[in-house]
């Protein structure tokens, strides 16, 4: 079924267009991006239940005007025809506020459009208004209920799910685009308790699905608990360098920290980035090719077009372990005179547009996961993620997972370490992938920021990997 | 006015319990690359955001449903009717222990005084990056970006009890990086929040900044001591004791996720000092400074840990109720004192003091805590050298019995406590030691 475009937004449009004509009169360039996020966050837990908007959800609108060589934007969420006059004003009044500090600017080009008019419409299988909130409440009481089943050491059992309903249009002299989607995410966190002892996993769920999503959550709970149960008993990782094979969701993390961040090239534009000194040089093993874009799959960052008006792509990043190219945001690729990927990503409205990811991945290859394991001498067999973070400049990598396996002599032991923590340098990392399977998965539950904010919503993945890792 | 609309609009509705938060957000933004000026952005906001309350009865028990939704401007009367009727029919399968919301009270404690009020935003900011760039004169490195937000957030809180408080917050927050090259070229990234423009606490931490950055090029791989002191110092502390905070609340505690019992030597037997953390709503310079908290229940200090020992839980109107205990409200400032050691004095044997991080996290349930080490100092008794790379990792339990904190103290926000603390038994990753 597909997404229905935002009345809100279908409401508002000849107000925004109004106020895009009045900027243009100002200004050399004026754009307006219009937002309606809606969506509901549903929440049951052992001894209470929530029900929310979803903290994606935003309503609002921002305007960008070119002003002297600089770009300008101002966030607002009310708008009517009858105030765009009045708002127009406003905002030509805080540009010329913004200006007035005296700091010598960084000089930008015009923005140049090609004349666009398209919308899209995003499809899912079963749509959030299938069901009511009372009926998801029942089902994530369902599965509460059936964790109980198997697991008297539960301490608590949570169960989160949110439907996302993202509308957005873009508006400016020669754009007129509009767009329609629905992305959903879930979570379980299994806490276990021995004594005073507690210990937690958890599990997500994602992707540009709808209510299908609950359907996945049954078949994982009791590998969660099982996992929570086995850190009540996990040693703590002794430190060193290990061969390790690495599940689709911590090969998403380790693309996601390690070579992500690292080519969001408003980072070049900053200096930041040591990847720019890398462009068309060997970064990884030859067996790794890595993309990224909102048309290189279908899941949460898939879009048509990006906070910025431009049209999403797919972007080769590294083939065959060279490094071909980076990611960008509009602006960024007007100063370094490259084309624009569709990657310039608002946390809302009210932020500002960077470099960033989407849905970023190892290409999957030939091998199959049991001969990965069996070729491990001692190493460990990572599969849960918990964080991470970037390093663009010095390349270094901070993974950190639930738990790791010990391998020996080709076999799993059973015998589990944790918590876990990956560093090295990242291209070290990637030269020694030496096997890739033949698995492919993405995963986009919970949020990515830049530096210390600006979260946004992203995907990661790819096959099972081996490779060698300092581990702590 | 979307306040005005949604009042009209819950008045309609006989009895019906409600809570609304509206925040007014005026912001100055401005980006900047080294110092010239990349971009700057203006927001002017609003949003009200509307909790329903549903009491009901189930086998003699009586529950309190709940369900939040945000009243946008510009929604129409009947858009905003559709909003509330959605909201109470989900309240209506939301099944929590009954709990009361707050009363109508003799009004709250003033607000800290923000310098930022009287020099305007604009004016704030300039202050600001005046600061931050003084500091911007090395030959070897540079600021090589900056951001600036500042803000004032005019918040109203109001329930269907009578209640209705109002208050205002300021907040600047600034995110910064040093390139620097000595042989190699490397970066150290921090982010400075406050609720001031006071410059010289700015200057402060972009010159202690600049100063690790210079150190990084020639640092070398990290030590795997096993028996040497480990010191942490700066921001890392604020997540370190988080621990102590999210096991007392009274949210963990009847969830069953916190084993925290009140009495409890939490410290174990202490060789070390004894930790005390008190929660204080209206710290100076903490950007989440506030006279009472979403539910409109007025803020007081409180202290929670003493020596070592739990003296209460805290929590907020719901979760006090259930634990039967007197509430705090939700306060996210929080003071730890309790060091006895001057920085000088636990630097006096070997250490191995870790002072920048790729993220240092600690699990607030499970007292686990790791990071990457992106800078420290090796002191093998002799001569102290900068170290980088490897990783920390432990679990808090097996750390507290036997730690030492600084006399000094540092604010980070809403963190006042310790500059330093000294722990053994945590693990390091990194170069063998021979």
């Amino acid at each position: 079924m597909n997404a229905e475009m935002s009345a809100f937004l279908k409401l508002k449009k000849p107000a925004v267009k109004a106020l895009a004509d009045a900027l243009g009169k100002d200004f050399a360039y004026a754009s307006v991006l219009g937002t309606d996020v809606t969506g509901k966050t549903y929440s049951v837990r052992d001894k209470a239940a929530s029900a929310a908007d979803c903290s994606w959800a935003e309503r609002g609108f921002v305007a960008r005007v070119y002003n002297d060589g600089a770009y300008f934007e101002y966030s607002f969420n009310e708008i009517s025809e009858d105030a765009v006059p009045e708002l127009a004003r406003k905002i030509k009044s805080a540009a010329g506020a913004a200006a007035g500090s005296g700091a010598k600017a960084v000089k930008y080009p015009l923005i140049t459009e090609e004349a666009i008019v398209k919308s899209f419409l995003g499809e899912v299988k079963i749509p959030p208004g299938a069901l009511t909130s009372g009926e998801k409440i029942a089902r994530l009481k369902a599965l509460n209920a059936k964790a109980h089943e198997f697991s008297d050491m539960i301490a608590d059992f949570i169960t989160v799910a949110t439907a996302t309903h993202v509308s957005k249009i873009f508006i400016s002299g020669k754009k007129d685009l509009e767009q329609s989607y629905i992305w959903s995410e879930a979570y379980m966190v299994a806490a276990v308790r021995r004594d005073n002892l507690v210990k937690t996993s958890s599990a997500g769920f994602s992707g540009m699905k709808g209510l299908e999503i609950l359907d996945e959550m049954e078949a994982e709970i009791e590998k969660t608990l099982k996992n929570a149960t086995a850190l009540l008993d996990a040693g703590p990782m002794p430190p060193g360098e290990y061969e390790v094979v690495c599940g689709p969701q911590a090969v998403g993390i380790i693309a996601h920290e390690a070579f992500g961040h690292g080519v969001e090239m408003d980072m070049f534009v900053k200096n930041r980035a040591k990847s720019v000194e890398y462009l068309g040089k060997p970064v990884a093993s030859g067996i790794v090719t890595m993309r990224d874009g909102a048309a290189s799959a279908v899941h949460v960052s898939s879009y048509m077009f990006d906070d910025e008006g431009t049209l999403g792509t797919d972007t080769v990043i590294i083939e065959n372990g060279t490094l071909k190219t980076g990611i960008s945001d509009l602006l960024s690729a007007l100063k370094l005179g490259t084309v624009p990927t569709g990657n310039g990503k608002r946390e809302s409205f009210e932020h500002k547009a960077y470099s960033r990811m989407t849905n970023t991945f190892f290409q999957p290859g030939g091998d199959k996961l049991a001969d990965m394991i069996a070729s491990v001498k001692h190493g460990y067999f990572i599969e849960r993620t918990a964080s991470g973070m970037e390093d663009p400049k010095d390349w270094g990598i901070q993974v950190m997972f639930e738990s790791a396996e010990e391998i020996k002599d080709g076999k799993l032991t059973g015998k589990i370490v944790a918590p876990v923590i990956m560093t090295g340098y990242v291209p070290d990392l990637l030269k020694n992938i030496t096997m890739t399977s033949d698995d492919f998965e993405l995963e986009g539950a919970g949020a990515c920021g830049k530096g210390y904010k600006e979260w946004v919503k992203v995907s990661t993945g790819g096959p099972y990997i081996k490779t060698k890792a300092r581990l702590g | 006015m979307p306040l005005n609309a949604l009042l009209s609009a819950v008045n309609e509705y006989d009895g019906l319990e409600y809570r609304i938060k509206e925040e007014k957000i005026t912001r100055a933004e401005s980006y900047f690359i080294k110092q010239e000026s990349d971009m700057n952005r203006a927001a002017d906001v609003t949003h009200t955001y509307l909790t329903v309350y549903k009491v009901f009865e189930e086998n003699g028990k009586r529950f309190r449903g709940s369900a939040q939704t945000e009243i946008h401007p510009g929604m129409s009367a009947g858009e905003i009717k559709a909003a509330i009727d959605e909201a109470l029919y989900a309240a209506g399968f939301v099944r929590n222990e009954y709990y009361p919301l707050a009363e109508k009270g003799g009004g709250t404690a003033a607000m800290p005084k923000s310098d930022i009020e009287a020099a305007g935003l604009y004016g704030a900011l300039d202050k600001l990056r005046a600061a931050l760039y003084s500091q911007d004169k090395h030959e070897k490195g540079y600021l090589s970006y900056s951001e600036f937000f500042v803000a004032k957030k005019d918040v109203r809180v109001l329930n269907s009890n009578g209640v209705d408080l109002s208050y205002t917050v300021y907040t600047a927050d600034i995110e910064t990086a040093v390139n620097w090259t000595d042989g190699k070229e490397i970066e150290i990234m921090t982010q400075y929040v406050t609720a001031s423009c006071d410059p010289a606490p700015l200057e402060n931490r972009i010159a202690r900044l600049f100063d690790e950055a210079a150190q990084k090029p020639k640092a070398r791989m990290t030590p795997a001591v096993k028996d040497t002191n480990i010191l942490l110092t700066g921001e890392c502390l604020k997540e370190f004791f988080s621990y102590y905070y999210a096991n007392a609340s009274a949210v963990n505690v009847y969830n069953n996720m916190s084993a925290f019992k009140v009495g409890d030597a939490l410290q174990g037997d202490v060789l070390g000092d004894k930790i005390s953390i008190a929660l204080d709503p209206l710290m100076p310079g903490s950007t989440l400074s506030k006279p009472c908290d979403n539910d409109g229940f007025a803020l007081e200090a409180s202290e929670f840990m003493k020596d070592g020992t739990l003296l209460r839980y805290w929590g907020d109107l719901r979760h006090s109720s259930y634990l039967n205990i007197p509430p705090t409200g939700l306060i996210q400032n929080f003071r730890v004192t309790g060091g006895t050691k001057h920085i000088a004095e636990l630097k006096a044997e070997p250490y191995l003091e870790l002072t920048s991080f790729s993220g240092f996290q600690m699990n607030p349930i499970t007292g686990d805590f790791a990071s990457e080490i992106r800078l420290g100092y090796y002191f093998d008794g002799k001569e102290t050298v900068a170290v980088t790379g490897g990783s920390i990792s432990g679990n808090i339990k097996n750390v507290h019995g036997n730690m030492f904190m600084s006399v000094e103290q540092a604010q980070y926000n809403e963190y006042l406590g310790p500059q330093t603390i000294c722990i053994r038994n945590a693990a390091i990753a990194g170069e063998a030691v021979s």
